[in-house]
């Protein structure tokens, strides 16, 4: 090899040999490259259509991060021990029951939202539902959905505004309540109206439900968010990002 | 318009579920239920109970979901951008180090749930127009029962010539486990690939 080397090199022919081999690889190279790329490029350009759906922008950013570390603190110090606790106590058939029994009583958040949307079937299914649970089990079973196929349709004013057409707005993290954007601050504060919590008139009563509520929802869903945040590289942006698509699909539904 | 096509999709897909067609093993579909049925069937089994023998069931379940899952599609779309800055060696060792975080996350999940009482229900199996390179591609539609609690899972399914149905996306309540990496990475393909694998590396390893 060396020897061969210094021959070519002392002809000259050997600089005029490897800047041919030099020039031929160059675009083999780039064919290669290419093809890989192509073969990626069906796929990306998915992807970019669905980057090109409006992002929701986050001008309070800095509030919003604090206000997620504050959240998130809470959970891990606050809520997650508490409903390890109630989990321990309350059976999985009580927990359950008592979760369905809450998502009966927003029912009138469900109907009207439905109604707003012009969802004339839904509309009624969603009375078919809670009339059925309600005269059944108080709203403790889900005996229209598990035993008479009635389907859910979860529309809250967020949806109906977003039906529309009013886009997300920016994206906000509000303290206990999580992340939101502007357009479901205003959904929520519109279904707060319809919510029978809010009409409880003790103070006491009415923070306790709230905190039952919370706590045994809390306790049907840890780990999520363990989950979510352990997958996660930026666990600020994985949880905007859950959210602004969560919405997006139920809006889209 | 949108909402009739979902009516009859889920027509279809009682009619499928009612009436077995002599579906062959290939379907997009089998796929995903044999493989959740597999899964279910390592979890179950008596040697792994009471917290036993962890580390051999999750090098049996990690098997598993590279059987199941096409990570170099996953990888691809996580990575978006950042993906063309990756030299094919780099691009394989971002792939080993992402599933195992994937599995592992996934995996923890899993521990100290109470399994009885999970139930998983086929809605619906759309197949969707190829990919320009001639890939076939087919969502399904699940229902995930748990603890009271039903979500909705859609497997997005990929099937290159002459090759098998593979999973690339998994969307929870709708919302897509590759887009939410892709969100993250977004504003960081200025990193440098090692940069990045170096972290997914230092994640799966501190996970342990």
């Amino acid at each position: 090899m060396e020897r061969q080397q210094k021959m070519l090199c002392c002809t000259g022919v050997g600089i005029v040999v490897s800047l041919l081999v030099l020039i031929c690889s160059l675009p083999a190279m780039a064919d290669e490259r290419q093809l890989s790329y192509s073969e990626a490029d069906d796929l990306f350009a998915e992807y970019e259509a669905d980057d090109r759906q409006p992002a929701v922008p986050d001008p309070l950013y800095w509030f919003n991060y604090s206000m997620y570390h504050f959240n998130d603190k809470l959970y891990f110090w606050g809520l997650k021990p508490l409903a390890q606790g109630y989990k321990i106590v309350a059976p999985p058939v009580l927990r359950r029951g008592i979760h369905n029994f809450f998502y009966n009583a927003l029912f009138p958040v469900r109907f009207v939202n439905n109604l707003l949307q012009g969802k004339i079937t839904s509309t009624g299914n969603e009375f078919s539902i809670f009339m059925i649970n309600t005269m059944g089990s108080l709203g403790f079973a889900r005996i229209a959905q598990d035993e008479h196929g009635f389907k859910d349709s979860r529309e809250d004013l967020g949806q109906t505004l977003g039906s529309y057409g009013v886009g997300q707005g920016f994206y906000l993290v509000l303290p206990f309540l999580g992340p939101c954007t502007l357009r479901d601050v205003a959904g929520k504060a519109g279904d707060y109206f319809l919510n029978p919590t809010g009409y409880i008139d003790s103070t006491e009563v009415r923070m306790g439900v709230t905190a039952l509520d919370v706590v045994n929802g809390t306790s049907l869903r840890i780990g999520d968010y363990e989950a979510l945040k352990e997958a996660s590289f930026d666990p600020y942006i994985a949880l905007k990002d859950a959210y602004v698509q969560l919405r997006q699909n139920q809006v889209e539904q | 318009m949108k909402k009739y096509m979902i009516i009859m999709v889920m027509i279809a897909g009682f009619i499928m579920w009612a009436f077995p067609a002599p579906a062959s093993e290939t379907e997009p579909r089998r796929v995903v239920e044999n493989g959740i049925d597999d899964v279910l069937a390592i979890l179950n089994k008596p040697e792994y109970q009471g917290g036993m023998n962890i580390t051999a069931r999750d090098e049996l379940l990690f098997e598993k979901a590279k059987e199941l899952f096409d990570f170099y599609s996953f990888a691809m779309g996580a990575l978006g951008r950042s993906w063309r800055g990756f030299s094919p060696a780099q691009r394989d060792a971002f792939i080993s180090y992402f599933s195992r975080l994937i599995a592992q996350t996934y995996f923890a999940k899993i521990e100290g749930e109470q399994l009885s009482d999970l139930s998983v229900r086929y809605v619906a199996q759309e197949l969707l127009a190829p990919t320009k390179s001639g890939r076939q591609r087919a969502d399904i539609f699940t229902e995930v029962s748990h603890a009271g609690v039903v979500t909705p899972v859609d497997y997005r399914m990929l099937k290159p010539p002459g090759g098998v149905w593979k999973i690339y996306d998994v969307k929870i309540e709708g919302v897509s486990l590759l887009g939410n990496y892709r969100e993250q990475y977004r504003e960081r393909f200025m990193e440098s690939p090692d940069e990045l694998i170096k972290e997914v590396r230092e994640k799966v390893e501190n996970g342990n």
